[in-house]
């Protein structure tokens, strides 16, 4: 058993290498006792860390704490994206460019089908957008959240929990009226790419997930009861669901077969083509190859359209990340995100 | 940084690899560790050493691994990462044998033989009483030595 050399081994112990180098480059060591008084009690005064933030002192006090967490080269500001397609950030849409444009005063929000149009709540109304913010029309819902427009090009629905009612209205505002056997759970709806039939995913309380045709009402399978599910999105060709759970990512055919099953910690995941991203708190994974590591805690996954580039989000460094998937590996990072969004950070979609 | 690590992980993937007999998941097994000595370091008292420490961290993360897995009954499929994405062709039969005992005795068997830890070392590196190591360790060879593919080798 001594002699004995593990499968892999030599790539093994490279890929993990370049993990732990670049985990221990970003570390910051810990300060002792010649640390400044005066900007550690700028740090404990949380209520005025944020007045602090726009005062010339201020910016150098948040930089000497922004390098203690995240990416220590990160660019100061979102300048641009990595490649063509438009980000939506709760109610700002952000362009290739770096330009961005507020829609309104909105809560939730997605893209429609190749992001002609937004579809956004406030309060208990729906809204359907076009990109510069005019309103095409409303509806008004109690308890409206968890809106999800899909379809083809030429006839979309949109899916929404009014309560835990799930209702799907079309994407000219009429014919709104509920659907689905069971009372919905947290997690947002999904629909199959490609239209006809339209067809839905959706979990319930019970953490069932229920796959069934909105127009017909027929049921295509419904998953076992479990945790409840953080996230549901299908393969950008219909062919395959993803449930997500806090333990377990699995994949189904439309049979309700299960292909796939991960165990883990996840936070998040996503389709990148073919393969899927799998999101912990510390690290994102695509195909069994880790991207991208850190000892900070990520909160989002989300693959751009060409597939190339993976943003993850960083929360407590107000950073966004952006990952290479294939090729050279390659990390990017942009700072201060939620100052340039007014307070926004969380992707809600990444479109053409 | 580096010199610990060229040292040590060479055997916390083989010790990683022998409990769950998965590359894939030793791979992550063995880096989860190093990145916890990362977080840890500057806290680490230099005057312990580093392999216990270590394989401390390696072999109960596998021994969990590998109950999560048996539980789960987990579905291999193409692009799944408990899949082993370099299947062995070559493993030794003594090594096909082991992954037949459950992860408890596994464990144990790798400590002993593999990292050379006493019986006592292995008790406080898994918590358990020395009794325990000790029927482990025996329930364990025992298995071993009455498996056949072993004796053919």
């Amino acid at each position: 058993m001594r002699e004995f050399t593990a499968p892999d081994e030599p790539r093994a112990q490279a890929r993990t290498w370049d993990v732990v180098a670049a985990a221990f480059a970003e570390r910051e060591p810990v300060r002792r006792r010649h640390v400044p008084v005066r900007p550690l009690v700028a740090l404990a005064i949380v209520g005025a860390l944020a007045a602090v933030a726009f005062t010339p002192p201020g910016h150098a006090v948040i930089d000497s704490v922004r390098k203690a967490v995240g990416i220590e080269n990160a660019r100061r500001a979102l300048y641009s994206l990595p490649t063509r397609g438009r980000l939506l950030v709760g109610p700002w849409i952000v362009s290739a460019d770096g330009s961005t444009r507020n829609l309104g005063s909105y809560d939730d929000t997605s893209w429609s089908p190749f992001g002609r149009f937004v579809v956004a709540t406030r309060g208990d109304t729906l809204y359907a957008l076009q990109p510069d913010g005019t309103v095409r029309w409303k509806l008004g819902r109690p308890v409206v959240r968890a809106p999800r427009w899909g379809g083809t090009h030429v006839d979309t629905r949109i899916a929404y929990f009014s309560g835990q009612r799930l209702r799907v209205v079309g994407g000219n505002g009429e014919g709104d009226h509920e659907v689905g056997p069971v009372m919905g759970g947290l997690v947002a709806p999904a629909w199959r790419p490609g239209g006809a039939p339209f067809t839905l995913a959706y979990a319930d309380i019970r953490g069932r997930v229920w796959v069934f045709e909105p127009d017909t009402g027929k049921l295509l399978f419904r998953t076992h009861a479990g945790p409840a599910p953080l996230k549901l999105a299908w393969s950008a060709d219909g062919s395959r669901l993803l449930v997500l759970r806090r333990r377990t990512a699995d994949v189904y055919d439309t049979h309700g077969r299960r292909l796939t099953h991960f165990a883990g910690r996840f936070v998040d995941a996503a389709f990148v083509g073919a393969h899927i991203a799998l999101l912990s708190p510390h690290a994102v994974t695509l195909s069994g190859r880790t991207l991208f590591r850190t000892t900070g805690r990520l909160r989002q996954v989300v693959p751009s359209p060409d597939g190339r580039w993976l943003l993850l989000t960083w929360p407590e460094a107000d950073q966004w990340l952006f990952v290479r998937t294939a090729g050279r590996h390659r990390v990017t990072a942009a700072a201060n995100i939620a100052e340039q969004l007014g307070g926004g950070f969380a992707v809600d979609g990444w479109t053409s | 940084m580096e010199r610990l690590y060229r040292a040590h992980w060479p055997r916390a993937y083989r010790a990683a690899y022998l409990v769950v007999h998965d590359s894939a998941g030793a791979e992550d097994i063995a880096q989860e560790a190093f990145l916890a000595a990362v977080r840890a370091l500057d806290r680490f008292d230099r005057r312990r050493p580093f392999g216990p420490w270590l394989h401390r961290i390696v072999v109960n993360r596998a021994i969990d691994w590998a109950r999560a897995r048996t539980l789960r009954g987990e579905v291999e499929a193409n692009e799944s990462l408990a899949t082993d994405p370099d299947p062995p062709k070559e493993l030794p039969e003594l090594v096909r044998a082991l992954a037949a005992l459950p992860p408890d005795q596994r464990a144990v068997v790798v400590l002993r033989h593999l990292l050379e830890y006493t019986p006592g070392e292995i008790a406080d590196l898994l918590d358990l009483p020395r009794g325990t190591v000790n029927s482990r360790l025996r329930r364990g060879l025992d298995a071993l030595k009455s498996d056949e593919r072993v004796h053919r080798t």
